[in-house]
């Protein structure tokens, strides 16, 4: 019965305009040590929230003025890809299906039952924090990438399509040596403790390669037509 | 035509001689009976136009015997013929109202003018007699009651329609005073005066007593009857049952009534939405509340320092609190319903208009939600009360509020705002506005949408606005519509305030 407590000091946003809900629903989530600020309505929101640092919001879907699902297909188009949890009145099934499709994280039916709801925050924290995660190992990679120099930037995806050295040197152009000391810089800088490791992020790099270096596939191009 | 006539004249010289006469004049004469006894029989075969009566007759049956006994077969004008004419034999003669006397002797002349004039009177009797059997059948016939009496009163003519509303039958009540057969109620203000003679123009209502001692509602109406110089010689009464009608209109208010509820109840069948959702909110946030609570006392009996678990236990005692407050929260709404839907006759209290208002509002709450319309409140600061049923006029409001948010469904590109408003005018009525931004109404529809069955929805009954006229109508109230600015209505009523209470 004893719920979870979460650690992250992540928030949960609230958006709710019936106040002995709203109250109600704070006080829940204060007494299983989960973060949490509501709001009355999308107007209150907009002039206090950051929703970018949030944990996870929660919408009522119908709100007066501006509704809960207006307001996520906007965060949605600022690119603030928070988990969205809708609640929604009984019989509003084709607007939860709208909201899911629009990308919400999950919707409930009023009136919930509280440890459902619970549950429902967790996972939709967890995702947060493992999203945060994520993209904090995405950004320390390409901080990582930015350290190497050109020919290590060459060099990393061959080694990483498993060519061996003598190969590399043979596309390149230089020697097997050369290919030897480039391979364990790019590996130190990188942060890499094998080969596998180089590939898993060699693939985690590529979609974002283009952005980070724009010359790299010219070069690469130019060299495989010899 | 011949007038046929008949000569009884025991002398036959005279008769044959008057025959004669009567021929030469151009009437008809049938037969010339010598006695009474064979007068009585030529008369039974047929009825002559006029009989001429020898006033002595041989026989056991003179003249005037005879005639008395004509007169009992039929209503033939007799003429006597006398030699002299004693006082005795007059009176006795006078008896059987002759239509004329001859006396012997007489010419021609005199004998033709008295036969002329015999027959022209009995015509025009005959006439009379029509005339008077008309009006007496049209006075049975018809379904009024009829009393006649003369200038003092006293009852002449009752016809059968007076007899069975009264009780009295005409044999006993004709020569009566008009205040014994026809007794008003003094206690419903009748003021029957006694003399029996009264002008009215009107039908006037009252409450009869009949013979039998039970009561009867009744509409009468006195006139005088005037001869042909004007003057009062009667009075004649007409008046007609009216019981009947009272009891329909008992029926119509409660058929009204009861119209006005199955409005009520269709209105609030299709907000079981809107209530559901009024309903759901505080029971949702009684289920928060109460795991909040759980939560609380769980940490707080794990844990060990006395003052975190007393803040714990301060936490929980606080959820519990507010399951309170959404249980009766939940309970209130429930009470407005059954309070709108329950059958009772209109009862007639101190209304407080905004809270009334307020508690019609929180049942919507859930339809605004749904159709997404904003609503602005402003309301009087003094309490206004008024006088009237609570029920039918949250009915009024309810219907205004509803219609409005209804008017809105299709509006996509502006705001959908309602505003509802209270306030004090002339510190004598109580208005209540309800607008919208939604279609409005078209002019040439302006008057039409307070018509019964007036509807511009497709399912709707068009029953809303004429109840809601007719509610407020009974309170004294007025009902009216503007047209908003830019867009929309503008619905407003005003009700007067509770005498001697206008402010708090």
């Amino acid at each position: 019965m004893t719920p979870d407590l979460i650690e992250a000091d992540l928030s949960v946003l609230v958006v709710e305009d019936d106040d002995d809900v709203r109250e109600a629903l704070g006080h829940l989530l204060a007494s299983v040590g989960i973060k949490v600020e509501t709001y009355a309505s999308v107007p209150d929101f907009m002039a206090a929230a950051e929703p970018a640092k949030a944990g996870c919001l929660v919408l009522d879907i119908r709100l007066p003025g501006r509704s809960g699902l207006a307001l996520q297909q906007d965060l949605h188009s600022a690119g603030i890809t928070v988990p969205v949890i809708f609640l929604t009145g009984v019989g509003d099934v084709a607007t939860a299906v709208r909201a899911m499709k629009s990308g919400a994280c999950d919707f409930m039916t009023k009136p919930l039952q509280p440890q459902e709801f619970i549950e429902a925050v967790q996972r939709a924290m967890d995702q947060s924090v493992e999203a945060q995660r994520v993209s904090a190992r995405q950004a320390d990679l390409e901080q990582r990438y930015s350290t190497l120099s050109n020919r290590e930037k060459q060099v990393l995806p061959l080694v990483a399509s498993g060519l061996v050295n003598k190969r590399v040197a043979l596309i390149i152009g230089v020697t097997e040596a050369t290919v030897k000391l480039h391979r364990g810089n790019l590996m130190r800088k990188m942060g890499a403790g094998s080969i596998a490791d180089l590939v898993r992020m060699n693939d985690q790099l590529r979609p974002s390669l283009d952005r980070l270096n724009l010359d790299h596939g010219r070069g690469f191009a130019r060299r495989r037509s010899n | 035509m011949h007038n046929q006539i008949l000569v009884v004249e025991d002398d036959r010289i005279v008769a044959s001689d008057i025959q004669q006469q009567l021929t030469r004049l151009g009437y008809n004469v049938i037969s010339t009976p010598r006695s009474g006894t064979e007068a009585l029989e030529s008369i039974r075969n047929s009825l002559p136009d006029l009989v001429l009566m020898d006033v002595r007759l041989k026989g056991r049956m003179d003249g005037i015997e005879t005639a008395r006994c004509i007169q009992e077969i039929g209503q033939v004008p007799i003429v006597y013929l006398t030699a002299y004419a004693d006082v005795e034999t007059i009176r006795r003669a006078s008896a059987t109202e002759p239509y004329g006397y001859l006396i012997k002797p007489y010419d021609e002349l005199q004998l033709r003018t008295v036969i002329e004039m015999a027959l022209h009177k009995h015509a025009a009797e005959r006439r009379l007699r029509e005339s008077e059997r008309r009006f007496s059948a049209t006075l049975a016939s018809i379904g009024d009651a009829v009393i006649s009496t003369d200038p003092n009163g006293q009852i002449e003519f009752i016809n059968s329609a007076a007899e069975s509303i009264t009780g009295w039958m005409s044999k006993e009540a004709v020569g009566r005073h008009l205040s014994e057969v026809f007794k008003l109620d003094e206690a419903h203000g009748a003021d029957l005066p006694k003399a029996g003679v009264c002008h009215e123009s009107r039908s006037v209502r009252a409450v009869l007593s009949r013979r039998d001692g039970n009561s009867c509602e009744i509409e009468h109406l006195q006139s005088p009857i005037l001869d042909d110089r004007k003057r009062t010689i009667g009075t004649v009464v007409v008046f007609r049952d009216v019981s009947w009608r009272l009891e329909v209109e008992e029926m119509l208010r409660r058929t009204r009534d009861d119209l006005a509820r199955v409005a009520r109840l269709t209105t609030m069948g299709e907000l079981v939405g809107s209530i559901a959702h009024e309903i759901n909110q505080p029971l949702m946030a009684l289920m928060t509340n109460g795991e909040t609570c759980l939560h609380y006392l769980e940490q707080a009996s794990l844990e060990e320092q006395r003052e975190v678990s007393l803040r714990l236990l301060n936490e929980a005692k606080k959820a519990a609190l507010r399951t309170v407050n959404n249980g009766q929260r939940a309970a209130q709404i429930l009470k407005s319903v059954h309070a709108l839907s329950r059958r009772s006759p209109p009862a007639l209290e101190r209304v407080d208009l905004n809270e009334a208002l307020l508690e019609v509002l929180a049942l919507i709450q859930g339809e605004m939600k749904r159709q997404d319309v904003v609503l602005r409140v402003k309301l009087e600061s003094v309490a206004g009360e008024v006088l009237g049923d609570r029920v039918q006029l949250q009915q009024v409001m309810m219907n205004l509020v509803v219609n409005s948010i209804e008017a809105m469904e299709h509006v996509t590109n502006r705001p959908r705002l309602m505003q509802v408003e209270t306030k004090l005018h002339n510190d004598s009525e109580m208005v209540v506005t309800v607008s919208d931004t939604g279609e409005g109404v078209p002019e040439q529809n302006i008057e039409q949408i307070f018509e019964p069955l007036f509807t511009t929805k497709s399912n709707g009954l068009g029953l809303g606005l004429a109840i809601s006229r007719s509610i407020l109508d009974a309170h004294s109230g007025r009902l009216s519509v503007l047209k908003g600015d830019p867009h929309g209505s503008i619905f407003q009523f005003a009700l007067p305030l509770r005498r001697g209470e206008n402010r708090t």
